[in-house]
């Protein structure tokens, strides 16, 4: 059980090493002309970002509430 | 070239990378991430920032949201060309719970604030509400804050 989470836990190191290559090459790209800015925007939405379902609005709720402001936190 | 001063929270950085976010807002925050890596703009945060980014995408998981691993990559590269300002160092808890109760906001938005005024930046945030709070209460001594949609 320990074995497959150490396991996995590697994995999960060596595809982040992976990703922050990925990320730094495509910066790098945009930096220096090789691709257009559309270009870029079309692998954020692909590779980048996620439905997050009101994450945001989740978020801003909870700001409001530690503020003392009478927002209801999302059931 | 002179690189604009800005600093950013959390809601930002999430309008850029959700995709359910309306354009009016996720593009303008994704061209502010595009000039914080190419140096247009001088990005402060607060060391909190890491534990709000860093929490939401956990959070994220946790809900089974489809997060990438490109997403939290996304984090660390642009977290290392960020100014951190770390507390007890370059702001403290004193200071901060005191311009909370004066600005009437939360302890939380105070770090941002007391940084962005010690700093001399442009506090940027996806929160309308607080915006539109803080500038009816003209306080003069706030720093400059401005809405996320609005940034060009």
């Amino acid at each position: 059980m320990a074995k497959r989470k150490d396991l996995e836990l590697a994995t999960i190191h060596d595809e982040l090493l992976r990703a922050k290559e990925e990320v730094a090459k495509m910066f790098e790209a945009l930096r220096a002309g090789q691709i257009s800015e559309e270009e870029f925007k079309r692998w954020w939405r692909i590779k980048v970002a996620f439905k997050g379902r009101e994450a945001l609005s989740e978020l801003l709720k909870r700001r409001e509430i530690a503020r003392g402001w009478k927002a209801k936190l999302p059931s | 070239m002179e690189s604009q001063v800005a600093i950013i929270n959390a809601s930002v950085f999430l309008a850029a990378i959700l995709l359910d976010e309306p354009k009016e807002v996720s593009e303008p925050a994704l061209k502010m991430l595009m000039d914080i890596d190419s140096g247009r703009v001088e990005a402060h945060v607060p060391d909190r920032f890491e534990d709000e980014v860093l929490g939401g995408l956990v959070e994220a998981i946790t809900k089974g949201r489809p997060v990438t691993l490109t997403a939290l990559a996304t984090f660390f590269h642009l977290w290392d060309k960020m100014i951190i300002h770390r507390r007890e160092v370059d702001w403290n808890s004193q200071e901060v719970f005191n311009a909370a109760l004066r600005w009437r906001v939360s302890y939380y938005d105070a770090i941002y604030l007391v940084v962005a005024q010690k700093v001399g930046a442009t506090y940027w945030t996806a929160d309308k509400k607080l915006l539109r709070f803080l500038q009816r209460q003209k306080f003069v001594d706030l720093p400059q804050m401005a809405w996320i949609g609005s940034y060009k």
